[in-house]
């Protein structure tokens, strides 16, 4: 593939996540804090936040296994994990999070269950985007990560 | 007219820095000079900022950095307490997230306001103003 395709690709990549909801404006502002000293910044928070929201993910699961859950306690996780989306623009998966809450201030035991299944998903979807992504823009060069749409 | 800001220079440098940088601060504090800096102003700035969630901090520590602020960070806010205590002078703002697990924001904000006489600026991931006013 030559550089231009390779370039186009990844414009019609990136704004397809965009397009399709599963980014939100936060995530243009990573890529406005890349600069030439820290030229991977986007893809190295992208990888922060999937290593350490996995422990909020697990211990969303351990909770929601108890009879009867505790709703205070999941709704607090769920704000860290809400707030640690939100950071780099996880826009669908932020979107089930305030679901879940919802639902905890209901004490809907099942809403919860359903939303987190959701939610993993989005999560899921979002990581393996988000991989090829980055795997294509690094392929092209360091330049193409900050492309904005024009 | 702009209002003119004077700081005092101890150690004004870019990025961030863990705590070692405020070493020599005590001791040149004595003979630190009072610079008016109009224009650089608030390049320099020595900001603490405090969020249990590692992705958010190191997001504000990026953007800290693009400000030109020298930015000191930590996850949990007893340490950052502890830093403050132990170096005195050494900051001129905190940043604070509300929700931590080892300390309320607002806990840290009330001592700081206490004993160190910081501004202290809160954030938090809930939209409500209500969420922030409360640290009034």
């Amino acid at each position: 593939m030559d550089r231009n395709q390779s370039r186009r690709q990844i414009s019609l990549m990136r704004q397809s996540l965009f397009d399709q909801g599963y980014l939100d404006e936060q995530f243009i502002q990573l890529e406005e804090l890349q600069d030439d000293a820290n030229p991977n910044f986007v893809e190295e928070i992208v990888t922060l936040y999937y290593r350490d929201s996995s422990r909020l993910i697990s211990s969303i699961e351990q909770n929601l296994e108890r009879n009867p859950p505790d709703f205070n306690k999941l709704d607090n996780i769920m704000h860290q994990f809400k707030g640690s989306s939100s950071s780099i623009g996880a826009k669908k998966v932020k979107a089930e999070c305030a679901l879940f809450r919802e639902y905890c201030r209901a004490g809907n035991g099942e809403g919860c269950m359903k939303t987190f299944q959701q939610l993993k998903k989005e999560y899921g979807t979002l990581r393996k985007k988000l991989e090829a992504y980055f795997q294509l823009a690094r392929q092209a060069g360091p330049a193409e990560t900050a492309s904005r749409p024009k | 007219m702009a209002a003119l800001q004077t700081i005092t220079q101890s150690s004004v440098s870019t990025g961030a820095t863990s705590y070692n940088s405020c070493k020599g601060a005590a001791s040149t504090s004595a003979s630190a000079f009072e610079k008016v800096v109009p224009d650089q102003f608030p390049a320099g700035l020595r900001v603490l900022v405090v969020d249990d969630d590692i992705t958010t901090l190191r997001v504000l520590e990026q953007m800290s950095r693009k400000c030109h602020y020298d930015v000191t960070t930590c996850s949990e806010a007893t340490v950052a307490l502890n830093l403050l205590r132990e170096r005195k002078g050494c900051f001129d703002v905190v940043l604070s997230d509300v929700h931590m697990p080892d300390m309320d924001g607002y806990n840290l904000l009330e001592h700081v306001g206490l004993e160190m006489d910081l501004p202290v600026i809160m954030m938090s991931a809930d939209g409500r103003t209500s969420a922030v006013m409360r640290g009034d």
